[in-house]
């Protein structure tokens, strides 16, 4: 399951970003991420709610600081 | 939710503030926060709200942000729920001398309800994560002297509800909740992430609900103006909606020219659109044109707008035209002035009232923002013409080149105005010096080499066109690299760093 989400996670970040999926680094912080900005944070967060059926609560969005971390705390709720 | 039961609740709740010390308000939009807030009131401590972390901005810088207000404030508790679940142990551990209070559930039993006696009913830290918070500090007097002003300027009654996703961390939120319960009427409340994940559905949500009045910032019109490009929802009916604000921010005719058109099908009527003029130091309110007038438009010489200029109305057709939205006159107990020679000069907005805040808590008093008789100065400039106040801009962020004053807004508006270029967000800076003054516009686009620069290129020549030869310098940027708040404001000052990394590659000297 984890696996999934963390492809949901790569696959938005990738779309929103306009980088190859396969580019970003599971392990970088979010923040660092190149052109990485709330708004397109929220749309990553909508993408992933859509793939896996799932809502996601703000408070893991504030919590996550890498898209493995925020794979693993969205493995949760599903 | 009866009020009835709301404030039973909130006694409850109030024999939890135990600890010496104020209180903070840390949660997402809901009942929890409103009882809580109602419970600092009643056990006559300090509510200090505080923002939410902006997601994946980093926890660390979030949690310094926490403790710097916690420690200016002096925090004893922290309210917080399950909507901040995750965020709770960090929290704990960042503030090790505050009692972190989750009140997701009512008490059991009420017990004693502490008797404070803080001079202050609420402390609005402003929105910005600087070094240096900034809280207003406001007065129980204050806040019912500025909920009055709101709701007898919107003729508010029992009836009306107030619809409100803005996090009630903001001013604007905050006393758009309170100006319902002050007449007693009901709000209705949404989560921010709704507003801001899937505005769509929001707006029908918004639409099914009881809500009469909605208060947001100019950009949200164009969020939801934007979320039904593939077309109205099916049956939506905005004509319960007697008031829309547009604050907190400029207010762009164009926002309102496209939200009007575009929901005047759904029965959205134009007089519901109002452009106010407000602030926390003011609880709020500050002047709007009044229930019934449909925002007035003025086109001015973008050139006459310096400090103590005198205005000139010009054909909105001139290239030296800025089309500035009129925000109506100063409502009743609020006293307005601008700092300038007479009616039709520039000069800063100054205020005072009972609604005025007595300071920025604890800083020195050279570091409050009064004048010597005892007006706070608002840091805005503008000007008042036939009675309504027009806003020109913030201080901080005019530009002088060549002597003549530029609004960064201003000029910001005509780079996205020129045809065919599509630029969305571009940020105008003050640079160059010893003669070499200009300004500096960085502009966002994904077109590289020779198509980016025949693009500042044309930009430059329209840009100049309207403000005078060499005046400004266009400068492309990678789409999403000009740093902006939260809210999508673009932050100049931070903008400054980008620029020079932008001329240095560049290879131009400075």
């Amino acid at each position: 399951m984890n696996g999934n989400a963390e492809q949901a996670v790569l696959e938005a970040l990738g779309k929103r970003l306009g980088i190859p999926a396969a580019e970003i680094d599971p392990d970088a912080p979010l923040r660092d991420l190149p052109a990485m900005e709330s708004v397109v944070m929220l749309h990553v967060v909508v993408d992933v709610e859509d793939a896996l059926d799932v809502t996601i609560p703000d408070d893991v969005a504030f919590s996550a600081s890498t898209p493995r971390e925020l794979a693993g705390l969205v493995t949760e709720l599903v | 939710m009866p009020m009835r039961r709301l404030l039973d609740d909130a006694e409850r709740t109030a024999a939890r503030l135990t600890a010496p010390g104020r209180a903070g308000l840390l949660m997402q939009n809901g009942e929890p926060w409103v009882r809580g807030l109602l419970a600092c009131l009643r056990a006559g401590t300090a509510a200090v709200p505080i923002a939410l972390p902006v997601a994946f901005g980093g926890i660390e810088n979030y949690l310094a942000h926490v403790r710097r207000i916690a420690a200016d404030a002096g925090l004893g508790t922290l309210l917080v729920d399950a909507s901040v679940e995750r965020l709770i142990p960090a929290l704990r551990e960042a503030l090790p001398d505050v009692d972190v209070v989750d009140i997701t559930d009512v008490p059991d039993a009420a017990g004693p309800v502490p008797e404070g006696t803080d001079p202050y009913a609420v402390i609005q830290y402003t929105s910005g994560s600087t070094s240096q918070p900034k809280g207003v500090a406001l007065t129980a007097d204050n806040v019912a002297a500025g909920l009055t002003v709101i709701t007898d300027s919107l003729r508010w009654t029992d009836d009306d509800c107030m619809g409100v996703w803005l996090p009630l961390f903001h001013d604007m939120g905050l006393f758009s909740l309170l100006s319902s319960f002050f007449k007693g009427a009901a709000v209705c409340l949404w989560p921010t992430t709704l507003f801001a994940r899937r505005t769509r559905e929001w707006l029908v949500s918004c639409a099914a609900s009881p809500t009469t009045a909605v208060p947001m910032p100019n950009f949200a019109y164009d969020l939801i103006t934007e979320s039904v490009r593939d077309g109205l929802p099916d049956g939506l009916d905005l004509s319960r909606w007697r008031l829309t604000f547009n604050g907190a921010e400029p207010v762009q005719r164009r926002t309102i020219e496209r939200f009007t058109a575009t929901f005047a099908p759904a029965g959205y009527r134009a007089e519901a659109m109002q452009p106010c003029y407000g602030m926390a130091e003011a609880t709020l309110l500050v002047a709007w044109p009044d229930l019934e007038a449909r925002p007035a438009a003025l086109a001015v010489d973008r050139h006459r707008l310096g400090l103590g200029d005198r205005i000139g109305v010009v054909p909105e057709e001139d290239p030296a035209a800025r089309v500035l939205v009129g925000h109506g006159p100063a409502v009743p107990g609020i006293d307005l002035r601008i700092d300038a020679p007479g009616d039709g000069h520039v000069g800063e907005i100054q205020i005072r009232g009972d609604a005025v805040m007595t300071e920025y808590l604890g800083l020195p008093r050279e570091r409050q923002p009064f004048t010597d008789d005892g007006w706070l100065r608002t840091g805005d400039l503008g000007f008042v013409r036939e009675g309504d106040l027009y806003v020109t801009g913030r201080l901080k962020d005019m530009a002088i080149v060549h002597g003549r004053n530029y609004y960064a807004e201003d000029v910001e508006e005509i780079v996205r105005r020129v045809p065919d270029a599509g630029v969305r967000r571009c940020a105008a800076l003050e640079a160059g010096g010893d003669g070499d003054e200009h300004l500096a516009v960085l502009v966002e686009t994904s077109l590289e080499g020779a198509a980016a620069r025949e693009l500042a290129q044309r930009l430059e020549k329209a840009v100049n066109a309207d403000l005078g030869p060499g005046v400004a310098r266009v400068f492309t940027v990678a789409p999403r690299t000009i740093p902006q708040t939260s809210s999508g404001k673009v932050r100049r000052q931070a903008a400054r760093e980008l620029y020079t990394q932008v001329t240095t590659d560049k290879g131009i000297a400075e």
